[in-house]
């Protein structure tokens, strides 16, 4: 496992809501997605994960409800709530326009 | 909406605290079984498994503690535990607290009373119908105008007799205190009176509980019982 890669709560913030932004997920599943499509390079650790995903839910950008998974047990399962979807919106503008700053930025 | 729903969760943290605490535990518990059946998975002995998880894991503790500071309810909970030291501090240091105190309700009780009487004096309206349009009449000695003295006797009549510009022009004597003494059946009662020319009451328009008010432009005198 490689060293664990400092990020800014924004992005963090739109790391998990682009990811339950499909389907609902629990804490560990969306780690789990989060580094699986960063190709491994994203290693989200739990002590920043959780806290993320309360002060989201405070926020009531995402709302969650226990479930069971497929192995069946309880677990919480997160999902985005219209103000969450908005919010997604936002930052993922954000994150386009932070990406076409970057081009120009190392083609200088 | 969004105001609702973040005023629902706030709630929630605040007065089902330990419910959200369960959820947090389980959800935190949820995550570290995960991590051991992974490390399982990969061929590790459970036990070195769940030894690997808590490793990487952490302090759970502190995990709950930074997830409740998002809940943003750690300040009330903080602002609880100054008050009772504050109460504390205050216990221990009876003198200071006693002058304090005695400051305070002094300082209250002395607004509290002069704002009453202001009310009552300056500020409540008369209790009569139409109480702005009840003026007091003074006279005055042209040689010092800033002086207002009261209209004496004669004047008096003169004024009412005379007068267009009011619907009733009254007097009523220097109150005192003493009373009178009314002897009824054997039995004396002290009342407290108010001289009054006639059509007081009509001029108050505040009529009268008993008796019968003279009308007319006599110069008399009426005791007015209350």
């Amino acid at each position: 496992m490689g060293k664990p890669t400092d990020l800014v709560q924004g992005t963090l913030d739109l790391l998990i809501l682009k990811t339950i932004s499909l389907e609902p997920k629990h804490g560990w599943a969306i780690a789990k997605r989060i580094q699986q499509v960063s190709r491994e390079a994203l290693q989200i650790q739990q002590g920043s994960l959780y806290p993320a995903l309360h002060r989201l839910e405070q926020q009531a950008w995402i709302k969650a409800e226990w479930r069971t998974t497929e192995a069946g047990r309880m677990a919480k399962f997160y999902s985005l709530t219209r103000a969450g979807r908005k919010q997604l919106e936002k930052l993922a503008s954000w994150a386009r326009l932070s990406a076409a700053i970057n081009l120009v930025v190392q083609e200088a | 909406m969004r105001t609702l729903d973040k005023a629902r969760m706030r709630f929630r943290s605040l007065f089902r605290r330990s419910k959200v605490e369960v959820e947090l535990e389980a959800e935190l518990r949820f995550h570290l079984d995960q991590l051991i059946e992974e490390n399982i998975a990969s061929g590790m002995p459970p036990d070195e498994a769940r030894r690997a998880a808590l490793r990487t894991i952490g302090g759970m503790t502190r995990f709950q503690e930074e997830c409740r500071d998002m809940r943003r309810v750690n300040f009330i909970e903080s602002l609880a535990q100054d008050v009772r030291y504050a109460i504390r501090r205050l216990a221990k240091t009876p003198a200071f607290t006693g002058v304090v105190i005695a400051t305070l309700a002094l300082g209250i009780g002395g607004i509290t009373a002069m704002f009453s009487v202001v009310q009552a004096v300056l500020l409540a309206p008369l209790p009569y119908e139409q109480p702005g349009q009840l003026v007091r009449v003074y006279q005055q000695d042209p040689n010092r105008p800033a002086l207002p003295y009261y209209v004496t006797g004669p004047h008096f009549w003169e004024i009412r007799d005379h007068t267009s510009s009011f619907e009733g022009f009254v007097a009523l004597g220097n109150y005192n205190e003493k009373g009178l003494d009314l002897a009824h059946d054997g039995q004396a009662h002290r009342l407290r009176v108010l001289r009054v020319t006639s059509g007081y009451f009509r001029a108050l328009r505040s009529g009268q509980l008993r008796g019968r008010e003279s009308s007319g432009k006599t110069r008399s005198v009426y005791g007015s019982l209350f």
